[in-house]
């Protein structure tokens, strides 16, 4: 990460208090991987808004600054996104300052020193604003990449091919027949990927849910399909297939139709799915929130 | 005439030998001089320091006990202390050697800007820094890590 923030997310509590954070903006190129790391159809502009947060230099080898990827941050309620890092390695967007359960991250690599005044006062408050979330867990675990990461690693198609010839012990992630299916059209691949979005999960590899799409279901992050999911239960030629998709994607596990109904009819404020956290549905506990 | 110049040497020879001596010995006070700056620079106590500096111009502290978990005896690891003393009512720095996370009860915020271990158990406030606290974001399974 570079010595800056995107000016955005400036509402946030922790650019108001204890300490009124007042950032000097400045506008900058793009950085280059902005723009080829871009996911969205929308170009993003030359110029770019960005605040400083402490001054150029670098302080030794030891020491670095770090953007954490922002596909899936917010995909469970126990993370928030507080500073967009100005970088030069991963995407716009990317985390320069963000929460996950008790622990917030401090990107930026400077010690107060070379702090700006306003980075000095952001990272003070920082510090207030964690304390809040003592003893907080996180509600899941990063064990699975988000499934942006397939239109991420699609345009390295031949390369993840070649690499999982070349050595049988890669797993590359994307199945072999889609790789082969794709050889020499990344745009192909990005494109089936963009289109399949909503199916996508990860079961070591990505893989796309035929059996979701079979259903009826256009996705298999939303409540909706929970539901439906549920009520399949009670189908003879759809409870085997909903069965299966439950155990995919929750970590319940009830004997019959009415156990599921009275499990979503209980939580169904507080239902929320991650693909961070293995693409499944959980539940935020009663008074997780409270203090939020 | 001899004799004068006789004279002449052996009192620039006095004056070369002050001169020496004098050199030598102011040298060896600067010496002196910086070698107990730099043992001000750094705390004495490899592990734990309770800073008691000033209060900066921010108002009154806030009222929160700090440990900074940091490596003991380093320019940076003084920085960010002396800064946090400035801000905060109590601040402690701990290397990774000594940190112990069951001690961490009588603080509110720990402050991690090395990469040590603790345990998923660990559930107190923290806030963690740079490229260390990535790698410890990553290897609890946290979204603050790389991803």
């Amino acid at each position: 990460m570079k010595d800056a923030a995107h000016a955005e997310l400036l509402e946030h509590e922790v650019f108001q208090k204890p300490f009124k954070v007042e950032p000097e903006f400045e506008s900058r190129d793009t950085p280059s991987n902005y723009h080829s790391r871009n996911l969205s159809k929308d170009k993003l502009p030359d110029k770019i808004k960005v605040w400083r947060v402490q001054n150029e230099g670098r302080d030794g080898r030891r020491y670095g600054g770090a953007v954490s990827r922002s596909y899936g941050y917010t995909d469970s309620p126990d993370a928030e996104v507080l500073v967009k890092g100005y970088n030069t390695g991963k995407e716009y967007g990317a985390v320069g300052v963000g929460r996950h359960g008790n622990f917030l991250q401090w990107g930026y690599w400077a010690p107060p020193s070379l702090m700006t005044e306003a980075g000095r006062k952001l990272f003070l408050n920082c510090i207030c604003y964690i304390r809040r979330f003592d003893g907080k867990a996180s509600l899941i675990r990063a064990v699975s990449h988000h499934r942006m990461n397939t239109i991420r690693i699609a345009p390295g198609v031949d390369r993840l091919r070649k690499s999982a010839e070349e050595n049988k012990r890669i797993t590359p992630y994307i199945p072999m027949d889609l790789l082969n299916k794709y050889a020499g059209d990344p745009e192909g691949l990005k494109q089936f990927y963009r289109d399949n979005l909503e199916f996508v999960y990860q079961d070591r590899i990505f893989q796309v849910d035929n059996k979701l799409e079979s259903l009826g279901l256009d996705s298999n992050r939303s409540l909706e399909s929970l539901e439906r999911l549920i009520s399949f239960l009670q189908d003879e030629t759809k409870a085997d297939t909903a069965r299966l998709l439950l155990t995919r994607y929750t970590n319940q596990s009830f004997k019959d139709a009415d156990g599921w109904r009275q499990w979503f009819e209980n939580n169904r404020d507080r239902i929320f799915f991650s693909d961070m956290g293995g693409y499944k549905f959980s539940v935020v506990p009663k008074g997780y929130m409270d203090n939020k | 005439m001899v004799k004068c110049a006789k004279e002449k040497r052996i009192v620039l020879l006095t004056l070369a030998i002050c001169l020496f001596v004098a050199l030598t010995i102011s040298s060896g006070c600067k010496k002196k001089e910086q070698y107990e700056e730099a043992r001000q620079e750094v705390p004495e106590e490899n592990t734990k320091h309770v800073s008691t500096s000033e209060q900066s111009g921010m108002a009154e502290k806030i009222d929160l006990r700090i440990l900074f978990v940091g490596p003991p005896d380093t320019k940076r690891t003084k920085d960010f202390v002396d800064f946090l003393t400035n801000n905060f009512e109590k601040v402690v720095t701990v290397g990774k050697k000594a940190f112990n996370e069951d001690r961490t009860t009588e603080f509110d915020v720990i402050i991690i800007d090395e990469i040590i271990y603790v345990s998923r158990e660990f559930l107190r406030a923290t806030v963690t820094i740079g490229i260390a606290g990535t790698k410890i974001g990553d290897y609890l399974d946290l979204k603050t890590g790389y991803l």
